[in-house]
């Protein structure tokens, strides 16, 4: 395989796990929008506002992955994941408390999995880039950052 | 040799995916036989169902908690670790990069994850057998309340249920991380001449497929996961107010177990596709080698296929007819349903078209897809049934949806299967299976699964409900009594003859005659390199493609057939 054809192969790769992933948020969120509809007992939620700061973070972290920086995009994906875990600390809500404080955990927590991932990668590629890493590194992690987008629109839908 | 078990190699990953359904389809067909036995003599002491369940069968009389959890297990092997499994996995591993004259697959370490991981899934559900409860009960389908509730629902629902989902949900993961494979690799690795309409309908087959699991099995692992939540969490994402099981009340409230219907169906209609459209592909290939004619209609059969695929996501709701779902909401999906046919149709009258006027070659693989043709055409028109509110009102959860899903995605994909074990064996493994066991085998399966699956139809008919463990306390029911032992022996039958298929195929991995490198004079990539394909396929040597995949008996050439790898022919002057 030459380089060219690697880099292709593989960031065809990464819009099929994107693909991947964009199904899975959305079978999650249609079933927050028909539970919210059924069940009569969703009761409001104040999102943490620790969450603006983390989308800055995360969008920040696509930003520096433009402009070729993996080791700060790593970083700050990074801190987004430590302020993903201050959100669900400052919450405060266990599980079973009712079904906005399920999904707010469940989206999250399946957003955060992905980004863990995501962030191993771009360690990675500031570690070792090759054309095939950098170009799927960089459509997987600008899909999570849409796909985080989604998640926090859909939150705020949902709180009340 | 850690070098040849831990393999990149598409081709050994293929061969594992073989084996590892082979395993799996034999502990499933011996449940089913269990079954069938404990229906018809429910009260017979069974040293061996004692033997292996000292608890669950304890004097060698089955419980009706056994009988389900058996019955769990053999759908869960069947559909995921069978019929998903063999198709896709299996020959499509093997064959897909061959037939587009491609050195492997696109990830071959991804590949190779993917098998160990659907390995480390079928352990997992075989743990459920050794849990304290057992295996679950609910089926392959799992629906909550009961599901969702653990131990208090039944033995099996306790630790054998999360054993369940956990396999589900790494069985989802590796399903993707094939797909994934699969569609770049039929993207990007192409050989030069390989266009889109000179891809054999195989390949068709495995790429379609590979959609539909990207996007059916991601759904999957989603309700898997709010599932394991309700189960460990708390929370209530599948169960309502105010449920009383086993005079227990729980404490849930607001959920909906017909939210886990539609997550499940949503990925359970497609899984249907998942299972038959590479068989589709492969039956074209064959029907089209043995009668020495191109497929008939090659861009209807691709176009039928898209169709087919696009279709599988926008039915699901017929499943759940009875769930209580507005009339007008079924009307949309019966009348979906039905144009499901529509497609279906075109594949079969192609089919047919590729018969007519051929030369026909009866081996065992074109045996096996004319049965195919057969019972795909059968168990279509009971779907047909199925599919209108009306008739599923009553047919709903009796024998005859057991007779249908049994002959259209059970027996219809399993002969595809045999078809294409019987075609490919001997570039596989480099040796023929033996014809005449091979006939033997074929015609004894194919009477029999009519045998057993018409008389099906029958008893769902007379109302005769699915699941029971036994129908002893029925009195409407006593009539059948007869009707179900003929097909419980035909089932005894049928199994035993599946031996004559594993000796067969176990003798002539050593003992069978060498394959040459073109057996059935077949036009496919996979037929230009020798029989077992060295490691890289195409020996480094580039491939360049000139031709279809189905020119047979072609006017003016040599042989009745032209390969796709034969040069292009010079224009005439």
């Amino acid at each position: 395989m030459t380089a060219a054809l690697r880099a292709r192969v593989a960031a065809t790769g990464a819009w099929l796990a994107s693909g991947a992933m964009i199904t899975l948020f959305s079978a999650l969120a249609s079933a927050l929008v028909i539970r919210r509809g059924i069940g009569g007992d969703w009761a409001s939620l104040a999102l943490p506002p620790i969450l603006w700061l983390n989308t800055a973070l995360l969008a920040s972290s696509g930003a520096a992955v433009e402009v070729r920086r993996w080791g700060a995009a790593a970083l700050l994906g990074a801190a987004f994941l430590a302020g993903q875990a201050w959100a669900w600390q400052s919450l405060g809500l266990a599980l079973s408390s009712g079904p906005a404080a399920a999904f707010f955990y469940v989206l999250t927590g399946v957003h955060a999995a992905h980004v863990a991932g995501g962030v191993a990668a771009l360690a990675w590629n500031s570690w070792r880039a090759t054309p095939g890493s950098t170009a799927a590194a960089r459509i997987y992690w600008h899909t999570l950052g849409g796909l985080w987008m989604v998640v926090l629109c859909l939150l705020l839908w949902a709180r009340s | 040799m850690l070098g040849r078990i831990f393999s990149t190699d598409h081709k050994v990953i293929g061969k594992q995916y073989y084996f590892l359904s082979l395993f799996s389809v034999m502990i499933g067909l011996v449940l089913s036989v269990f079954m069938r036995f404990h229906l018809i003599y429910p009260d017979k002491k069974v040293k061996l169902f004692e033997l292996l369940w000292p608890t669950g069968a304890a004097g060698g009389i089955m419980t009706p908690e056994l009988y389900l959890s058996i019955m769990t297990m053999h759908g869960t092997l069947m559909v995921f670790f069978v019929l998903t499994t063999v198709p896709q996995g299996g020959f499509g591993n093997f064959f897909l990069p061959i037939q587009i004259g491609a050195a492997d697959m696109a990830f071959p370490r991804l590949n190779m994850l993917s098998f160990w991981t659907t390995l480390l899934a079928l352990l997992v559900l075989l743990g459920a057998f050794f849990v304290p409860g057992g295996a679950p009960l609910g089926g392959w389908t799992a629906y909550p309340p009961l599901s969702a509730v653990g131990q208090i629902a039944g033995p099996g629902q306790g630790d054998g249920m999360d054993m369940w989902i956990l396999s589900i949900a790494l069985f989802s993961i590796a399903s993707l991380l094939t797909s994934i494979n699969f569609i770049a690799t039929v993207m990007e690795l192409r050989a030069p001449g390989m266009t889109l309409d000179r891809m054999p309908l195989t390949v068709w087959g495995w790429f379609t497929t590979a959609i539909i699991s990207l996007l059916a099995f991601a759904v999957l692992l989603a309700a898997g996961l709010l599932l394991l939540f309700d189960r460990w969490g708390g929370t209530s994402f599948f169960l309502p107010a105010g449920l009383v099981i086993n005079d227990r009340i729980l404490r849930n409230s607001g959920g909906s177990p017909v939210l886990w219907q539609h997550l499940f169906w949503f990925f359970g209609h497609p899984e249907v596709y998942i299972a038959i459209l590479p068989g589709m592909g492969l039956i074209s290939t064959i029907l089209s080698v043995n009668s020495r004619r191109p497929v008939f209609g090659y861009k209807a059969m691709v176009g039928a296929m898209l169709v087919i695929a696009f279709l599988g996501f926008v039915v699901w709701g017929h499943h759940m007819f009875i769930s209580g779902m507005s009339p007008y909401s079924s009307i949309a999906f019966s009348v979906l349903t039905m144009t499901v046919g529509v497609p279906s149709a075109i594949k079969t009258f192609n089919w047919l078209g590729t018969l007519w006027g051929g030369k026909l070659r009866l081996n065992v693989a074109m045996l096996f897809a004319l049965g195919f043709v057969s019972v795909f055409v059968a168990g279509g028109i009971t779907g047909i049934f199925l599919g209108q509110p009306a008739m599923d009102l009553y047919l709903h959860d009796t024998y005859f949806v057991v007779g249908h899903f049994h002959l259209i995605m059970g027996v219809a994909a399993v002969f595809a299967m045999f078809a294409g074990t019987y075609y490919w064996f001997p570039k596989m493994f480099g040796r023929m299976l033996n014809e005449t066991l091979g006939k033997i085998h074929f015609y004894i399966t194919f009477v029999g699964v009519y045998g057993i699956f018409v008389p099906m139809h029958v008893a769902g008919l007379a109302g005769n409900p699915r699941r029971y463990p036994d129908f002893k306390e029925f009195e409407f029911l006593s009539d059948l009594t007869r009707l179900h032992t003929f097909i419980s022996h035909t089932s005894f039958t049928v199994a035993a003859v599946q031996l004559l298929f594993l000796f067969n195929l176990l003798w002539s991995l050593w003992r069978g005659a060498r394959a040459s490198q073109n057996p059935w004079d077949s036009t496919t990539l996979e037929w230009s390199v020798p029989s077992p394909p060295p490691h890289d396929n195409f020996g480094g040597e580039p491939v360049a493609v000139a031709h279809g995949p189905y020119e047979y008996s072609v006017p003016g050439s040599d042989a009745d057939f032209v390969m796709q790898a034969a040069p292009a022919k010079e224009p005439s002057a």
